[in-house]
């Protein structure tokens, strides 16, 4: 098997959920050399979970499907992710292209889009933290504070828990974090209008949107970064 | 005609005899008004039949809405069958009322779940029983009072199991998902009968787990059409069948199983749904579909008149929220969905 036919058929088992097939396919071949850890990630999974996120948002996949590529994608993350952090180690470089902080939002315990989302950023190569559900206003905040997020990612899929997001974004502001951190709100319950109402910088209305839009938010943040550093030159 | 008979008439198949097009939701009518004018806050609102039976009859009573619902959240059946709910007792002490929720989910097999001896007593079946007795008394003949349950597979998926464990088990252990759904049926539709028993007009089954937002049309009919259709058809008293979120692909299979309406939210316009209905049942109940939060909520009284207009213009049978009132929402907003429909909803004798 070449690298090529490799990483195909680590992107295929994943897309149709076949976790044991994907899991022996990365054991047996990880060490070989024949793709490296992180082009494993990228090319195999990633793709794989992209290609699964379009089947998603063509109406060919449903939840019960995006999960078992979710559940194959942990587990295949099991085995890659520490070599990759020891090849990120010894290079020191490896980068992820950003850090966020992301779960379903006090009085909500409907968590599905949130993880569905959860592993489509670790697929992108962003360090995520997933608070899980439930997670009152004051629980992103501290976490964002002590990871140095460059976002925060909330849902929420009821009607009632909004005010929780709407929470969330006052005590940044209380906080003097708004402008540090980009949030991005999402779930069944929420709405572009909304997001502008509260102020969220962004809304999306599924996991593959949402990773589009974090991904879009953290460029932002890094051309305003490399500005200030201009001007500071 | 009054309230109930409107109500009550569409829901028994004579449409025809209506004078008017009620305006009802199906689901939960609480709003921070209604508990302020009532003094029936949440938490206690959902464990006092006392405070339940006012808070849901405050829509009827202030803003005319032709029927009563209680209770106010999706916990009750998952909290019969073992699962801890959380009551939010701390966000309600900071003013904030947020709904109840499952603390953890605890059935990890069908055997695990527990299933009590005496249904009608068990937690808070026994206040909604009370709650409906409440409201028979002072509101019987005049509105129609309405229990909403949450059937199984929303029940189990959403509260009593694991939500991810039971949405994989959909692909890799179906029998497993048929076993959930079979265990819980029977004693589901004990408490539906509890409360029929207890002398409620109407049940509406609130689905909100099983849209095409969530699951496939193929899996709604393997794992949820079969056990809805058992399920109404064991309920004595008429039921709506409620699934908020895309059902477009599966209207057909929901008037299929055999409620006396069905409820449907924004997400598909009432033309779509009465179409598709119609090629099922012709003139089949619908029930529908104003946006809870960005019309019936934030919009200005004319825009509620718009849309209600709009529905009933569609080929609506009852007008209602696409799914619970924001609980933030003005009263004169309810009432300005109540008086439109009167205006539009007029039928030609």
């Amino acid at each position: 098997m070449d690298r090529e036919e490799f990483l195909n058929a680590v992107k295929d088992a994943l897309v149709v959920g076949d976790k044991e097939t994907c899991v022996n396919l990365i054991n047996e071949n990880i060490d070989a050399g024949i793709a490296t850890p992180l082009d494993i990630l990228r090319l195999g999974l990633g793709a794989g979970m992209t290609e699964a996120g379009d089947k998603y948002e063509s109406g060919e996949y449903f939840v019960p499907e995006m999960l078992m590529c979710v559940d194959v994608m942990d587990a295949a993350m099991e085995i890659v992710m520490p070599r990759i952090k020891e090849e990120m180690k010894k290079k020191g470089t490896g980068e992820s292209p950003g850090k966020v902080v992301i779960g379903v939002v006090e009085g909500d315990i409907h968590d599905i889009g949130k993880t569905i989302t959860a592993s489509l950023l670790e697929a992108a190569g962003f360090e995520v933290f997933d608070l899980g559900r439930d997670v009152p206003a004051e629980d992103f905040i501290k976490k964002a504070k002590e990871v140095g997020a460059d976002v925060i990612a909330a849902s929420t899929l009821m009607t009632p828990t909004l005010e929780v997001m709407e929470e969330l974004h006052e005590d940044l502001e209380e906080e003097g974090m708004r402008d540090k951190v980009k949030t991005i709100i999402g779930g069944g319950a929420t709405s572009d209008e909304f997001a502008e109402e509260i102020g969220a910088d962004g809304y999306a209305s599924d996991a593959v949107e949402g990773v589009d839009a974090i991904k879009q938010m953290v460029e932002e943040i890094k051309m305003a970064m490399a500005e200030l550093e201009k001007r500071v030159e | 005609m009054n309230s109930y008979e409107r109500v009550i008439a569409v829901l028994e198949g004579k449409k025809a005899e209506v004078d008017q097009i009620p305006c009802v939701n199906t689901v939960s009518t609480a709003t921070l008004e209604f508990m302020q004018k009532e003094d029936a806050f949440w938490p206690d609102a959902h464990k006092d039949p006392e405070k339940m039976a006012k808070l849901g009859a405050a829509a009827h009573k202030y803003c005319g809405l032709d029927n009563i619902t209680v209770p106010f959240d999706m916990t009750v059946e998952a909290e019969v069958f073992g699962t801890p709910i959380d009551f939010r007792e701390k966000a309600a002490k900071k003013g904030r009322y947020l709904w109840p929720g499952a603390k953890r989910s605890v059935a990890e097999t069908p055997e695990s779940i527990y299933i009590p001896d005496d249904i009608a007593n068990t937690k808070r079946v026994a206040v909604i029983s009370k709650a409906v007795k409440i409201l028979k008394e002072e509101y019987g003949g005049k509105a129609a009072v309405n229990v909403f349950m949450v059937p199984p597979f929303t029940g189990l998926s959403s509260y009593i199991v694991d939500t991810i464990k039971f949405m994989m088990a959909m692909k890799a252990d179906t029998p497993l998902v048929h076993r959930f759904m079979e265990t819980l049926t029977p004693p589901f539709i004990e408490i539906a009968n509890t409360y029929a028993d207890a002398g409620v007009d109407m049940i509406t089954l609130h689905d909100m787990g099983a849209p095409c937002d969530n699951i496939s049309p193929a899996q709604f009919e393997e794992f949820v059409f079969p056990y809805l259709k058992q399920i109404i058809a064991g309920i004595n008293v008429p039921v709506v069948l409620n699934i908020c979120g895309r059902t477009e692909p599966i209207i057909g299979k929901m008037v299929e199983c055999g409620a006396n309406a069905i409820a449907v939210d924004e997400k598909d316009s009432i033309a779509n749904v009465r179409s598709l209905a119609d090629e099922v049942t012709p003139g089949y109940p619908i029930i529908g579909n104003l946006p809870p939060k960005t019309v019936i909520h934030q919009a200005p009284p004319e825009v509620i008149r718009d849309k209600v207009k709009e529905v009933i213009e569609q080929g609506v049978d009852m007008v209602a929220p696409g799914c619970d009132f924001w609980i933030q929402t003005p009263s004169e907003k309810i009432q300005a969905m109540v008086d439109a429909t009167a205006e539009f909803g007029k039928k030609q004798k």
